[in-house]
């Protein structure tokens, strides 16, 4: 059975939250030996951790060079874990980039990334490394990066299983956006949320809405603008207004060429459907 | 004679810094990692923001931060949003509580309770039904943790009666399994005491080991509206709320804050009250029986929702002053203070329930935590009763 | 497409029949409904024929790597030139597509057949502001200051009452859109 040790950076525990949701999550784990976990039983304590062999580690929460953990410099522990683990998957955007609380110490990274660059851990670890980025990350793909095999890994060695999806695709909002029909406020079932109030889905990689969250909606289901946490650039800044040049979005669509999306979005515009234009119910 | 002692699993980690005399307790020090710098973080940004920002303290209630901040933001606007938008944030902030209680109750006591030699309960049949009420507040937030579905001016999302009746569904699954497995319907304490469920079994256990008034604390209670001295109340005012150091104190007093504050003057609380005090038991029966409280009142809300109101109205943020904001966040009263200039935040603050409860006092002044550890010689029901306040780490490092 | 244009602009959508087309062509009117199935139909073609050559020449000034302010001048030169070399294309821009929106109303609305041309004017927009060099704000304030003023000139010059050549206000024109949208 194989051995897993969940450890934590600069945290808000969102992901071991998260992943406490996942649906047969006894079932799951009876596949592994959890040694530790920050929530749930398990073996050992955090000061037994350092240099115990384990062979799935999962780190969440940002790297900080003088951080301790159980009384242990957390570099030396996380790197004597991960030097044994046979996989390591970074859970979470802190671990995957640096995240929120970088914002305020720019010291923190990621485990292979700070936001885009590469850190010093890169060249040890790549080779080993899964990133499941997201704030907090989705149970299921926390489970997937933990048991997943020959993964199709981006850029920023993300399963592309997972995010080579946008967070636009499969958005209940989707005929809105097709025909340009923008939200110009919040509370509202009609509408999309990319013109006016924010939404970065369009050029956000991430399976929101390809598998729901808690099972039961997302956030731009709900009329909440996505925030691009799965990104590295999470979090920008005014993140409930979209960010325009003379009117036009700043970001496109993701890979969309601007002459074929304005183009396009001209075309769309200039038609008044009138389902959409009119309170559904 | 000095110990220190690593307390793990309360979200985050706490090092207990105890101070031993002839085998007793007579001090003790709280020591939570470093400030992981929120507020720095919050310096300079557009009002809106925050309403991504602030849930990030905390895994496990950053909604009750994110309310908090919709409501500082709303003071700050000096604007009320409807009823409608209103309900919707009781029934959410309420999914969160009961799914904290859950947590906290099957993941930090009961395998404690098990190591001083009650049995061994596994926590997956209670963290599937926390997973369900949170399938509550995910069908008007999209997700949780980490939803941000308040604002200032309401809410965003716009339900329609398919969403009331499946949250009415989730709840009341909750609300059976808590009543099959934790604690029946009762009445009064001498229901309880013919009842069954585990918060019973929790109860016998605690009186065979005499442990049902270890953890006594001081009588003093704050809570979102209420200031309770010695069982006299009056309303509480923010602004009595100082932050120091390493303490937070209410006119210059400790305070207890949480589910005993909430409850303790309401129906069998009262009555547990009366007999045990505000000691180990008191704040464990409290906590639980909250439990059944938020998912009768979260059944009740969800009635008055009246869906033809407005979900949200704009609200102009590009403006200077100040707002705060009191919630009773799961672990007890949560205060935002927020300060911005022509919409930028030029300061914010959040006291939470945590710095309340386990502040570093003196010997002569003992905060509330340091009082009921007082005189304890068994590490292990030392670490009970600092469990008992449902402590996190996380949100007292924000 | 060439003698249809010339005919629209110059005397005006209404009065030019279809016979007339095909007699400057030299076919059938029959023969003409073959490639057009009504006056409307043409009239629509026809817009998107010249939004397509304006488009693809503010294009190429939009790919250059100079400075907006020259790219302001460029599209002026251009437009100007353009008004001057080729009037049927701006006269029929401003005096039938314009004038006469109500045959355009179906398949035409909006933005469908000036696409090319307003796309190319956007992307400038856009990347004007995204370079710090134009003032952000509403695309259509801009839009409107920009071709009106330029629709404004040519006007005047087709009813001769400028007293100098149209090339002699390039330069001015081009510094005044330049401040009235720079940053």
């Amino acid at each position: 059975m194989e051995k897993l040790i969940w450890l934590q950076g600069v945290t808000c525990n969102g992901n071991s939250h998260s992943f406490l949701n996942l649906e047969g999550l006894e079932n799951f784990l009876k596949k592994f030996e959890l040694l530790y976990h920050p929530l749930l039983p398990s073996k050992l304590s955090l000061p037994q951790l350092y240099n115990t062999q384990c062979d799935i580690l999962v780190i969440e929460g940002g790297v900080k060079k003088g951080l301790k953990r159980g009384g242990v410099e957390f570099v030396k522990l996380f790197l004597s874990l991960a030097k044994r683990a046979k996989r390591v998957v970074a859970v979470g955007s802190c671990a995957v980039y640096g995240g929120v609380f970088k914002e305020g110490d720019n010291s923190i990274t990621g485990v292979l990334f700070d936001k885009e660059e590469k850190t010093p851990f890169f060249k040890k670890l790549s080779g080993k490394v899964v990133n499941i980025p997201g704030c907090p990350a989705h149970p299921e793909w926390i489970a997937f990066g933990i048991e997943g095999k020959d993964f199709h890994l981006d850029e920023f060695y993300r399963p592309k299983e997972l995010f080579a999806y946008t967070v636009h695709s499969g958005c209940s909002k989707n005929e809105y956006f097709e025909w340009k029909v923008d939200s110009k406020t919040f509370g509202e079932k009609e509408g999309c949320l990319f013109y006016e109030l924010g939404c970065q889905a369009p050029y956000t990689r991430g399976s929101c809405n390809k598998m729901l969250w808690n099972g039961v909606s997302s956030k731009t289901r709900a009329g909440i603008p996505c925030i691009g946490c799965t990104e590295s650039s999470f979090p920008k800044r005014e993140l409930f207004k979209t960010k325009t040049y003379m009117g036009i979005p700043a970001n496109m669509p993701l890979g969309v060429p601007k002459r074929a999306y304005l183009t396009l979005s001209g075309v769309a515009k200039s038609f008044k459907i009138e389902r959409l234009s009119t309170k559904l119910f | 004679m000095v110990k220190v002692e690593l307390i793990e699993k309360v979200e985050g980690e706490a090092y207990l810094h105890y101070r031993y005399k002839k085998g007793k307790i007579r001090d003790v020090r709280v020591e939570f990692l470093p400030s992981r710098g929120i507020e720095k973080i919050l310096k300079g940004r557009v009002l809106s923001d925050a309403l991504v920002i602030t849930p990030r303290v905390c895994g496990i209630c950053g909604h009750s931060h994110l309310i908090a901040t919709s409501l500082a933001l709303e003071k700050l606007a000096n604007f009320t949003p409807s009823p409608k938008a209103n309900s919707i944030r009781t029934v959410t902030l309420s999914c969160e509580i009961i799914q904290n209680h859950l947590k906290w109750f099957y993941l930090t006591i009961l395998p404690l309770l098990n190591q001083l030699g009650f049995k061994e309960v596994s926590p997956f049949e209670a963290i599937n039904y926390a997973s369900k009420i949170q399938k509550v507040i995910a069908l008007f937030g999209g997700q949780y943790p980490h939803t941000s579905y308040s604002l200032a001016g309401g809410v965003a999302c716009d339900p329609s009666f398919l969403e009331l009746l499946k949250a009415k569904r989730l709840t009341l699954e909750v609300k059976e399994f808590f009543n099959a497995k934790l604690l029946e319907e009762i009445k009064s304490f001498k229901e309880f005491r013919s009842s069954k469920g585990l918060l019973k079994e929790t109860y016998l256990f605690l009186a065979k080991r005499k442990l049902l008034k270890v953890g006594k604390g001081k009588e003093s209670f704050l809570t979102s509206s209420k200031r309770f001295k010695k069982g006299k109340g009056e309303k509480t005012r923010i602004r009595f709320i100082q932050e120091e150091k390493d303490k937070v104190l209410y006119k210059g007093e400790f305070v207890e804050v949480g589910a005993l504050a909430r409850n303790f003057k309401k129906g069998v609380v009262r009555e547990v009250y009366r007999k045990f005090k505000d000691t180990l038991f008191s704040r464990i029966f409290a906590r639980v029986f909250e439990i059944g409280v938020m998912l009768e009142k979260i059944l009740k809300e969800l009635e008055t929702i009246d869906l033809s109101q407005n979900s949200y109205l704009p609200v102009n943020l590009n403006l200077s002053g100040y707002g705060e904001s009191i919630v009773e966040a799961p672990r007890g009263c949560l205060i935002h203070k927020v300060t911005a200039k022509n919409g930028i935040i030029t300061n914010y603050e959040i006291i939470t329930p945590t710095q309340l409860n386990l502040s570093n006092g003196t010997a002569s002044n003992p905060s509330i935590l340091q009082q009921a550890i007082l005189n304890l010689k068994d590490p292990l029901v030392a670490q009970l009763v600092f469990r008992s306040f449902d402590v996190c780490s996380v949100c007292s490092t924000h | 497409m060439e003698s249809a244009l010339v005919l629209f602009s110059k005397e005006g959508f209404f009065e030019v029949t279809m016979a007339d087309i095909a007699k400057e062509l030299g076919m059938s009117v029959g023969n003409l409904y073959n490639y057009f199935s009504s006056k409307e139909a043409l009239a629509k073609e026809l817009i998107i024929y010249i939004s397509k050559i304006l488009g693809e020449e503010i294009r190429k000034i939009n790919l250059k790597k100079i400075s907006v302010k020259e790219k302001i001048k460029e599209i002026v030169q251009f437009y100007f030139t353009t008004a001057k070399r080729r009037p049927e294309l701006i006269e029929y821009f401003l005096r039938v597509y314009l004038a006469n929106r109500e045959i355009f109303k179906n398949g035409c609305e909006g933005m469908i057949c000036v696409s090319p041309f307003v796309t190319e004017i956007m992307i400038f927009f856009e990347e004007g502001v995204r370079s710090g060099e134009l003032r952000d704000q509403d695309f259509f304030s801009a839009f409107g200051l920009f071709m009106g003023y330029l629709g404004g000139m040519v006007f005047l010059m087709g009813e001769r009452m400028l007293p100098n050549e149209i090339d002699y206000y390039i330069e001015d024109i081009s510094e005044n859109i330049y401040r009235a949208l720079k940053a």
